[in-house]
């Protein structure tokens, strides 16, 4: 489960969603101008179909990045340890990354998609319940932890192969 | 050793400052947040409120007034209310559709008659049972502030009748009733973010938006909008209100301080309201805006259809229209 091969198909999956959800931000988008400026009568919902669909490209590509290793990082500490240092570090680190995703983005987020589905927030224009967009929130926390999983478990096995 | 000790020292000191903040307090302290800037009459008022609750308590009750934003625009805040991080928020009742939908009935146009109509119904019972609706939604009400009434300004010339926002596209909030009333009137709604509206005007992306007097002044719209047509379609209140993890908290003698506080506030605010609407007309005359007073009877005519397709959607929300509108 916690193998390369999964996570690389994991990856597959998110990126082929990514790049879905992408092209119909576009379509929107591109809509709304039409609508606005051609047939003079702008869609109503596009402005918050976009908006909501950009946190969920914002959500997902966050955690695919933390999947990929290319989050924004200050290396200064880890270039100037012995190789095996760096490991320990790197164990370190993703513990840090694994314990905020677990209680900041999976705990406290699946808290807010249950208050916001049972009080039935419902969006503006879209009337779609919020809880469905927010939703990403402990799903993006999930793959997170996973993508942590893997690279603990990688960091351990390349300290132990190093020994 | 010495390096050791310096972080056993770190470890301790960061370990104890969560309870340095803790200390046993003898009073409790309520934090609101709102949207709006400090010199808007509604911070005032709320100020009053915060003032009033500590009188009352001689200090045993305290509120903290954050404005500007601070703590979230005014979804935000309500959802922090709902979570439980936030006391109070004042919030217009446009924002609050989403959450406590009876609240949208207040978005209709020409629901209420006039002025006296309006105080009548918001302080009757009618007024009292949609405050208390949303408790259901861990929002619970506790007073309506005044926030005038909404009419539209345009860039190029006045709007006398209906037929002068044909083919205008007219700023809506983002509001699904508000976007049905302008279709109503001929005009093509257009939601734009407030913060955004300033530019969108100036560019043309809009023709025309709507709002109470204070806040034309206020955001500067005028500037570029120089006709201003009082057709006054619509009258949303802004609600103050308390969530019900902080209401639940207190003893019934901190609610009741707490209630009268806020009627009292609201009183304090209807009067800063209307100075400031008097004030704000006299400086949007002297701006060099042009201010008519289109006769309402056809604007009155034009959205007749939306109660009529009210009544069909949501038979809820016609039934309480209809029983403001039964308030004589």
């Amino acid at each position: 489960m916690f193998s390369l091969e999964s996570k690389s198909k994991l990856d597959s999956v998110i990126s082929s969603l990514l790049v879905v959800l992408m092209a119909l931000m576009v379509i929107n988008v591109t809509w709304q101008v039409v609508s606005r400026y051609v047939f003079q009568d702008p869609s109503s919902f596009t402005d918050e179909l976009a908006r909501y669909m950009l946190i969920w490209v914002g959500m997902l590509g966050a955690a695919f990045v933390a999947g990929k290793k290319e989050h924004l990082a200050i290396d200064i500490l880890l270039t100037s340890l012995s190789p095996k240092g760096q490991l320990k570090l790197m164990v370190l680190i993703d513990i840090c990354v694994l314990v905020f995703a677990l209680t900041v983005m999976l705990i406290g987020g699946s808290n807010l998609v249950y208050i916001t589905f049972i009080l039935g927030q419902k969006s503006a224009a879209l009337q779609i319940p919020l809880a469905y967009v927010y939703g990403i929130i402990p799903f993006s926390g999930l793959l997170v932890i996973y993508y942590q999983a893997v690279a603990i478990s990688q960091s351990f096995q390349s300290i132990k192969t190093a020994e | 050793m010495k390096k050791q000790f310096l972080i056993i020292l770190a470890i301790v000191l960061v370990g104890v400052l969560p309870f340095s903040c803790s200390s046993p307090l003898n009073f409790k302290m309520i934090k609101m947040g709102h949207a709006q800037v400090p010199s808007h009459p509604v911070h005032d008022a709320m100020v009053f409120l915060a003032k009033r609750v500590e009188e009352k308590s001689n200090g045993k009750l305290r509120m903290k007034v954050f404005p500007n934003q601070q703590l979230g625009s005014e979804r935000e805040l309500l959802e922090l209310l709902q979570i439980g991080s936030l006391g109070m928020t004042k919030v217009s009742a446009a924002a609050l559709e989403g959450f406590a939908p009876t609240m949208s009935v207040f978005g209709l146009p020409y629901l209420f008659r006039d002025d006296a109509h309006q105080k009548k119904v918001l302080q009757g019972p009618i007024g009292k049972q949609l405050l208390l609706d949303g408790e259901k939604y861990w929002l619970r009400g506790l007073t309506y502030y005044d926030a005038g009434k909404r009419s539209f300004y345009t860039k190029d010339k006045s709007v006398v009748t209906p037929s002068d926002l044909a083919g205008k596209k007219v700023r809506v909030m983002e509001s699904v009733t508000a976007s049905n009333m302008v279709k109503a009137m001929g005009g093509s709604p257009t939601p734009v973010s407030y913060g955004e509206l300033y530019t969108a005007l100036q560019q043309g992306i809009v023709d025309a938006a709507e709002n109470n007097p204070p806040s034309l002044y206020t955001s500067k719209h005028y500037e570029v909008c120089k006709f201003y047509s009082l057709d006054e379609h619509t009258a949303l209140p802004d609600v103050v209100i308390v969530s019900t993890k902080v209401w639940e908290s207190l003893t019934p003698q901190e609610q009741k301080w707490l209630q009268e506080a806020a009627d009292e506030s609201a009183e304090y605010q209807y009067k800063l309201w209307a100075a400031s609407t008097e004030e704000s007309m006299r400086e949007l005359e002297k701006a060099g805006v042009t201010i008519t007073y289109p006769d309402k009877a056809p604007f009155r005519e034009a959205v007749k259809g939306i109660y009529s397709q009210l009544e069909i959607d949501q038979p809820e929300i016609y039934k309480i229209a209809k029983a403001i509108q039964a308030v004589d």
